[in-house]
């Protein structure tokens, strides 16, 4: 896998499914929750992002229904979706790792 | 939620390409009012509406196979090249009504072999014969190149006559690497080659009603309309979009010379980027060949 590190938003709406299938409005509120409210998606972000994501296979349409008269569409992380999900948490994990230990030594090395 | 903000958002959203509005307008629209959109949701549909826009007309949305495009050039780009020929057949009629009785002299009508290769090109491409078409179409090609210097000292290849020849290149390419003619019939409907053959008729219409430098606007513009409109007849909008963008080939290269003929012209090399690098890099993009290797990643 050649994949580079994902965009934030991308990131956030595909852990906004990793839980579970969410509608539009789910995924925005989702994602303003795990950034904890220091990233609001916008529609238009949020659905070019997800043209994209379904174009790809990561993300698929679970489910329509019609809630007061509004056409509402779930949509669902797919495996594929997963995996680049898990690939993009080890890099990151990787990369945070390598960070704090670093941040370590430097602490280390200041105080002693 | 007031019937003016659904109105304004509405508005918004028919700024989206038509495939994305027909799949998600209703639900957008139904996440909009549910998030009380201010003016910052506003400047976010525009910049999604032209991202996708975008990304529809360099392909990357991979979802065209360039393989129907070429087919649809194949068989409309013969029929547009034609009206290239407006100018000779507007200097032949001028030579035919003021009565001369001498042979309509080469020199008058210089870039005449090539455009009758061509028309040859476009009949046998009109009545599916596609290998005979090819063959037509690459000495056609070679027409433009090597008689066309010879008659008029180049001054078609040399301005934005340029166009026609990226044009016939890329409809020689078509006509023999792509399924042809016929495949591109049926993906562009019934009104695709009479329209095309409506726009020569306007093009030559054009030069031969009006003066000279008003003419050329005008045929231009008739030629950019008509590969529009050739092109919605297309049923698959995304094959008519990136097709219309190879079939005007020749009005971008006019609008190229109007606007950067004056030092173009200065430079041989600059010249050439203007007329003939730049415009095939445009249509190469639209075509998703020059895409990004990492489309395949979302961001």
């Amino acid at each position: 896998m050649t994949d580079g590190a994902l965009r934030e938003p991308t990131f956030l709406v595909l852990t906004a499914l990793a839980a579970g299938p969410r509608h539009g409005y789910g995924i925005l509120l989702e994602v303003e929750q795990i950034s904890a409210g220091r990233v609001r998606l916008r529609a238009g972000t949020l659905y070019t992002a997800l043209d994209r994501l379904v174009a790809d296979d990561w993300v698929a349409v679970d489910r329509e229904e019609v809630v007061d008269g509004r056409l509402r569409r779930y949509y669902r992380l797919t495996d594929q979706g997963a995996a680049r999900l898990a690939t993009e948490v080890d890099r990151m994990r990787a990369n945070t790792r390598a960070a704090e230990t670093r941040l370590r030594a430097r602490f280390a090395g200041g105080t002693a | 939620m007031s019937e003016t903000q659904e109105r304004r958002l509405r508005r918004l959203l028919a700024l989206y390409p038509r495939d994305h509005r027909e799949r998600h307008g209703e639900e957008m629209l139904g996440v909009l009012l549910d998030s009380s959109p201010g003016w910052r949701d506003a400047v976010d549909l525009v910049g999604g509406a032209i991202a996708l826009h975008l990304r529809r007309l360099f392909g990357l949305d991979g979802q065209v196979r360039r393989r129907d495009v070429l087919s649809v050039v194949s068989l409309l780009g013969p029929i547009v090249i034609l009206a290239g020929a407006a100018a000779d057949v507007r200097e032949a009629a001028w030579w035919l009504l003021h009565d001369n009785m001498e042979p309509l002299p080469t020199w008058y009508v210089p870039d005449a072999p090539a455009w009758g290769a061509w028309l040859v090109v476009a009949f046998l491409a009109f009545f599916g014969q596609r290998r005979a078409a090819a063959v037509s179409a690459w000495l056609a090609l070679g027409a433009f190149v090597v008689v066309t210097p010879i008659l008029s000292q180049g001054y078609l290849l040399r301005s934005a006559g340029a166009g026609y020849l990226v044009l016939g290149a890329f409809t020689a390419v078509a006509l023999t690497w792509s399924p042809g003619p016929v495949h591109g019939r049926m993906l562009a409907g019934k009104w695709a080659v009479p329209l095309a053959f409506g726009g020569d008729a306007l093009v030559l219409a054009a030069m031969v009603l009006h003066s000279m430098m008003f003419a050329w606007w005008l045929a231009f513009a008739a030629m950019a309309l008509t590969a529009h409109l050739a092109c919605r007849a297309v049923r698959d909008r995304r094959i008519g979009r990136r097709a219309a963008l190879v079939l005007a080939l020749p009005p971008v290269t006019f609008i190229v010379e109007a606007f950067a003929g004056p030092w173009a012209y200065g430079n041989p090399y600059l010249r050439d980027i203007a007329f003939y690098g730049l415009p095939t890099l445009i249509v190469l993009l639209g075509m998703g060949i020059l895409r990004p290797v990492r489309r395949r990643q979302p961001s």
